[in-house]
């Protein structure tokens, strides 16, 4: 039989999409689309991983999961004196962390913290509401980024669509924050590229590229995926860091 | 609209838009009308028809699950604390019955919650607790039984299916669990617990008279919805629920790793101890 035929007739074949085997599904997936036609990433969405408190491959402490690192081959290119400056970051951790401070996590550090996000898609932009710290983070898609060095804790963030990606180039961030509580940094010379795509009807592949000349010899990759949270009644809620870190200094004393 | 339906139709079965409708604009709407909205019914049917299954056509549930909540914080809804997001309750009507000595109990627990909880002390954090705590568990799933291994102090849990309880009343810190299949549900009766665990860390408790029926219910390929029924009428003055979804983890290298709690306490002690004062 002509081929051409077969997948005509099988593409009207009318089987409910919900009653596709999940293998064929996860295989090739199309996600809905918002009205301007461009796959909807829109819901409350948050990792299941410790990469927060380190990319890498790590064991558990307390009150904290083991995990396996995020990082593509677990290993993270940094030159020679940056390594010893993550060795000494490490070591002072649990007070140099920025996050400890309440500082704006970065990116990509905020999408992975253990908070729910929400995701806002227009026609010449894509929002983002973190409940962590109630940041908030807009990338256009319809412009360059700003010309000029005004620096941003969460980077200057500008989007494209590549197919069905969502590609988020960010930069001008300042050398404020770190990737993890085991003390990977970068410096203002940060080169963020994210990539949101759509492998299910509740799961986002979230894989981002790290530039960073002044930090690292190569650039280097880390991917995850996101879930959409189920639960009936959710909604963004608040982390009002500096608040709670009050109540907590409160409650030592 | 049909442009917009036609759209909508074909991306949704991923199909390229070059295969258009030879028949034109009737041909466009019946078809729509098949395959668009499915009745409730038929939905329901390609849902269940979708479901992975065992050999033994029971729904599988085998596989890495984690919740996505702070319950094992409070079932309650509850304001953040440091390091804690807030959370929106799991209990069914946000409100627990406790008898009037339980409720004045509870809020002492409360208020000494940071050392009286048990899981501070790394005591098995007992049954639903444990299915809450923020680690991954593994479900095995055998025709005879179910075991569930937790990465939380490498708990193990035997669900024994089609059989009576033990007679008897030995105490279990995980209680006794029993399994059978209600349609596609598994149904989890456990009990002979102590009274040595706690429902949260904020202070909700209950006695040796804990009876559980724990429902697992795949919904989805990579949801269960987990619903519980507890009673213990020492303690509560009727039966009351909690409900949330289990995610199946999809990292594609994920399985289960360990936490020794008492090697993290003994850690974490002596660092405390090493700091000047």
């Amino acid at each position: 039989m002509n081929s051409a035929i077969v997948a005509v007739a099988v593409s009207l074949t009318p089987v409910p999409v919900a009653g596709q085997a999940p293998a064929a599904r996860s295989q090739a997936y199309t996600a809905p689309r918002t009205p301007d036609g461009r796959p909807d990433l829109q819901g409350i969405w948050q990792v299941l991983n410790t990469a927060a408190w380190d990319i890498q491959d790590h064991h558990a402490q307390l009150d904290v999961p083991a995990g396996q690192g995020v990082v593509e081959g677990n290993e993270i290119p940094y030159q020679p004196w940056a390594a010893a400056k993550k060795k000494e970051n490490f070591a002072n951790r649990l007070t140099a962390d920025p996050v400890r401070k309440c500082y704006l996590p970065g990116v990509p550090r905020i999408t992975y913290m253990p908070y729910p996000f929400q995701i806002f898609q227009t026609a010449n932009s894509v929002v983002i509401i973190y409940e962590y710290v109630h940041a908030v983070r807009t990338i256009y898609t319809d412009r360059p980024h700003l010309p000029g060095h005004i620096d941003f804790w969460l980077g200057m963030s500008r989007g494209r669509w590549e197919g069905d990606t969502l590609v988020v180039d960010s930069i001008d961030f300042n050398d404020q924050t770190w990737f993890d509580r085991a003390g990977n940094f970068h410096s203002d010379a940060l080169h963020v590229v994210e990539r949101y795509t759509r492998t299910g009807p509740d799961h986002i592949a979230y894989e981002v590229t790290i530039e960073d000349p002044k930090v690292f010899t190569r650039p280097w990759k880390m991917s995850m995926p996101l879930y959409r949270r189920q639960e009936k009644n959710v909604q963004i809620l608040d982390y009002e860091c500096h608040a709670l870190e009050e109540q907590a200094e409160g409650r030592l004393k | 609209m049909l442009g917009r339906g036609q759209t909508s139709l074909a991306l949704l079965r991923g199909q390229p838009m070059r295969y258009r409708f030879a028949d034109g604009f009737l041909a466009a709407v019946v078809l729509i009308a098949l395959t668009a909205t499915p009745s409730a019914a038929q939905t329901a049917v390609a849902q269940r028809a979708a479901l992975p299954r065992t050999d033994d056509g029971k729904p599988d549930l085998s596989g890495v699950w984690q919740v996505l909540s702070t319950a094992a914080w409070d079932l309650q809804d509850h304001q953040a604390a440091l390091g804690v997001p807030a959370g929106q309750g799991v209990v069914e009507g946000n409100d627990i019955p406790y008898q009037p000595w339980a409720l004045a109990k509870k809020q002492e627990n409360l208020k000494n919650r940071l050392t009286a909880d048990p899981e501070t002390k790394c005591f098995l954090p007992g049954v639903p607790r444990i299915t809450y705590m923020p680690y991954p568990f593994h479900i095995v799933q055998t025709p005879t039984h179910v075991s569930i291994l937790y990465e939380y102090l490498h708990a193990a849990r035997n669900v024994f299916m089609n059989v009576e309880h033990l007679p008897g009343s030995i105490e279990w810190f995980m209680g006794d669990s029993r399994g059978r299949w209600e349609g596609d549900t598994l149904v989890v009766d456990v009990k002979d617990f102590t009274n040595q665990t706690w429902l949260d860390r904020a202070g909700n408790f209950h006695s040796e008279a804990l009876h559980l029926v724990e429902r697992y219910r795949l919904v989805g390929p990579d949801h269960i919805e987990y619903e519980v029924t507890v009673e213990d009428p020492k303690v509560f003055t009727r039966p009351w629920k909690m409900s949330m979804p289990l995610y199946r983890r999809k990292e594609k290298n994920v399985r289960i790793l360990e936490y020794e709690c008492y090697a993290y306490v003994h850690e974490e002690e002596a660092r405390r101890a090493a700091v000047p004062r």
